[in-house]
């Protein structure tokens, strides 16, 4: 067992002033447990505002969760405290290219900064020498470690991102939307290298995303997310061929391109799980 | 194509030099700074050299051609004075003595870093005559000595002054900024109790903490301290408001991640991207700095005699009888009013070229 998700719980609050108190506004994660197998890629799909990401960060400790448990290669969560080599073992690669990468670092300082932090000492010379290898293995030609972000296209500034998780030497890298603001072809030639890759660095992903096809050609297993729950997991396969769930019938009936009585099945579906609509995307459950 | 491989500093320098005012304005402070650090060898006389037979000597004229209309090497004559039947003091040049303008002099000795001892100076006259290129003040001190040796004081204060309150405010505001939430609530609390006084007054109250027997040093360290301690929350408040949204950033998120420390974000990713802002404040608000020492200085509780500073010098032309009668220790004002301008116009090009959304109103 990889990663063990239990019960975990993100809330987010409204008015934290001095003299007023909070109250809860979203419930982003609520009560989610999930287990993430070594080698066996997870792909977590779910619309705008289900809690994805607030999941992701949840797991690299970038929330802290109000309660409910991360448990990391059965050794139980992982601390803040960057030398913890659990924190190492799980990278996160973001959605967008165009801003996870400092845009007044170039290349190489974002890069150096990674190995900075794999807590070993090496010379000058090697670290030129593993980030070129790194480059290399995304498919970055070596001059790239001089330039700057802006001078890059979106699919090679994700893979610039993708060197830079890779350098950390990570188990399990988490990709956020990772291809979402890609074209179709560079989503396919990304979608390849983390095929690729896994082999090389022997990687488990956890591939969040809301386009199924890009889903089903990488992962054996999907957990399907829906307002801050995990409603529906199974093999990739099954899933396809027989959704349980009706979030989950809906979300592959549009993405196969079905027709769906839209009405019905929202009348069905308010009627179950009496929900409130508190404008935007944002749901509560009451 | 040429811009593609720069950093966004490279372009912003590139544009900041096509722009003749900055540059100028740049130059002219070059040369003000200059002139302050090489006062010693600039100034013909040091800051407390005074003759009293030359007070409120007009500005000594040069001459080139003598009585009889020939061509000399540049001299000046020596000045004898009478009084009018008011009891002003009339000068009146003396033809008989002649002294001419004389360069690599030896004057009053300096110490330059308090170590070597020199007396070269760029230009003077032979002891018994003198010069006074701007003027002489109510001791006979030469101004234009004076204004040198005074844009050390006033010169640096700014700077100095910047330095500390812009850290303390970076620091501060990227902290708040930050971290948000309960640390973010208290640290504005404390900037806002600063804003609340209005500046000047909160300058006079923090000055008369300062003990009356400090030496010119521990007043001028002192007043620097006040002025940066004045200075910070103003800032502070504009760059947590920036960190509120950096820190949203993915590239925040990602550093964040993978491990690094808050203070390296802070200081690696987050305040770097206030830069460009933090420039143009510091640049706009040096002037503030110079006006608020001259200001001190000028009703007496800044730097004292005989140590000069521009505020200081002009606290001389405060009566209307000295500003009627010599005109030129008005002169000091010019200096700060130029700097001031200088600043303020390289601070707004500075805008311009840093932050395109900014645009002038």
């Amino acid at each position: 067992m990889l990663l063990r998700i239990q019960n975990l719980k993100k809330y987010f609050y409204k008015g934290s002033g001095l003299f007023t108190a909070s109250r809860v506004h979203v419930k982003a994660v609520d009560g989610v447990s999930l287990d993430v197998h070594a080698g066996q890629h997870v792909g977590l799909v779910g619309e705008s505002g289900s809690g994805k990401s607030t999941l992701a960060r949840l797991i690299v400790r970038l929330y802290e969760p109000e309660e409910g448990t991360v448990i990391w290669d059965g050794r139980g969560g992982f601390c803040k405290k960057r030398s913890h080599d659990a924190r190492r073992d799980v990278q996160m690669v973001f959605q967008d290219p165009y801003s996870s990468l400092d845009p007044r670092f170039t290349v190489r300082r974002i890069l150096l900064e990674a190995l900075s932090l794999c807590g070993e000492k090496i010379s000058p010379k090697e670290q030129t020498g593993r980030m070129q290898s790194v480059l290399a293995s995304v498919g970055l030609e070596e001059g790239a470690l001089g330039r700057f972000p802006h001078e890059f296209s979106g699919g090679e500034r994700q893979r610039v991102a993708i060197a830079r998780a890779l350098l950390m030497k990570p188990r399990l890298l988490i990709l956020d939307e990772a291809v979402s603001s890609l074209d179709v072809l560079v989503q396919q030639q990304i979608v390849e290298l983390l095929l690729q890759l896994q082999k090389d660095y022997s990687l488990t992903y956890l591939f969040i995303t809301h386009n199924l096809k890009i889903v089903r050609k990488l992962c054996k297993r999907i957990a399907v997310m829906y307002r801050g729950k995990i409603v529906e997991t199974a093999e990739t396969d099954e899933l396809f061929k027989n959704p349980l769930h009706p979030y989950t019938q809906r979300l592959l009936a549009a993405a196969m391109d079905y027709r769906v009585h839209e009405t019905a099945w929202i009348e069905n579906f308010t009627e179950k799980f009496q929900l409130i609509d508190k404008g935007n995307s944002h749901f509560v459950l009451e | 194509m040429k811009d593609y491989h720069k950093s966004e500093f490279q372009i912003a320098l590139g544009s900041f030099l096509r722009n003749r005012a900055a540059v100028v304005c740049l130059w002219v402070l070059g040369l003000l700074y200059a002139g302050a650090i090489f006062a010693d060898f600039l100034a013909p006389y040091s800051y407390q050299n005074e003759d009293r037979d030359y007070s409120y000597c007009e500005p000594t004229r040069v001459h080139v051609r003598d009585e009889e209309g020939r061509w000399q090497r540049p001299f000046v004559y020596g000045m004898t004075v009478s009084f009018d039947q008011y009891h002003k003091r009339v000068y009146q040049e003396d033809r008989a003595r002649k002294y001419p303008v004389e360069f690599f002099v030896q004057g009053d000795e300096y110490r330059p870093l308090g170590l070597l001892s020199s007396k070269l100076r760029l230009f003077g006259v032979a002891p018994e005559g003198r010069i006074h290129v701007l003027g002489a003040d109510s001791r006979g001190r030469d101004l234009f000595s004076r204004i040198l040796y005074g844009g050390r004081i006033s010169l640096s204060i700014g700077l100095l002054g910047v330095a500390i309150s812009f850290s303390i405010g970076l620091l501060v505001g990227g902290i708040a900024g930050y971290y948000g939430g309960r640390v973010d609530n208290i640290l504005m609390r404390v900037c806002e109790m600063f804003m609340m006084v209005p500046g000047f007054y909160l300058l006079l109250a923090l000055r008369s903490v300062v003990p009356a027997n400090f030496n010119s040093m521990q007043v001028y360290i002192s007043i620097v301290v006040i002025l940066s301690f004045i200075g910070w929350a103003g800032l502070a408040r504009i760059i947590r408001g920036m960190c509120l949204s950096l820190r949203e950033r993915e590239f925040v998120l990602a550093a964040k991640s993978m491990g690094v420390s808050d203070l390296g974000i802070i200081v690696k990713h987050v305040l770097p991207h206030t830069i460009s802002y933090s420039i143009i404040a510091v640049m706009l608000s040096i002037p503030g700095y110079i006006l608020a020492e001259s200001a001190l200085s000028l009703i007496g509780l800044g730097i004292q005699d005989p140590y000069a500073s521009w505020g200081n010098l002009l606290s001389e032309a405060m009566g209307i009888l000295q500003i009627q009668f010599a005109p030129w220790i008005l002169i000091p004002g010019l200096f700060i009013l130029v700097t001031v301008m200088c600043f303020n116009v390289i601070g707004d090009c500075l805008r311009d070229v840093l932050d395109p959304k900014i645009k002038k109103l």
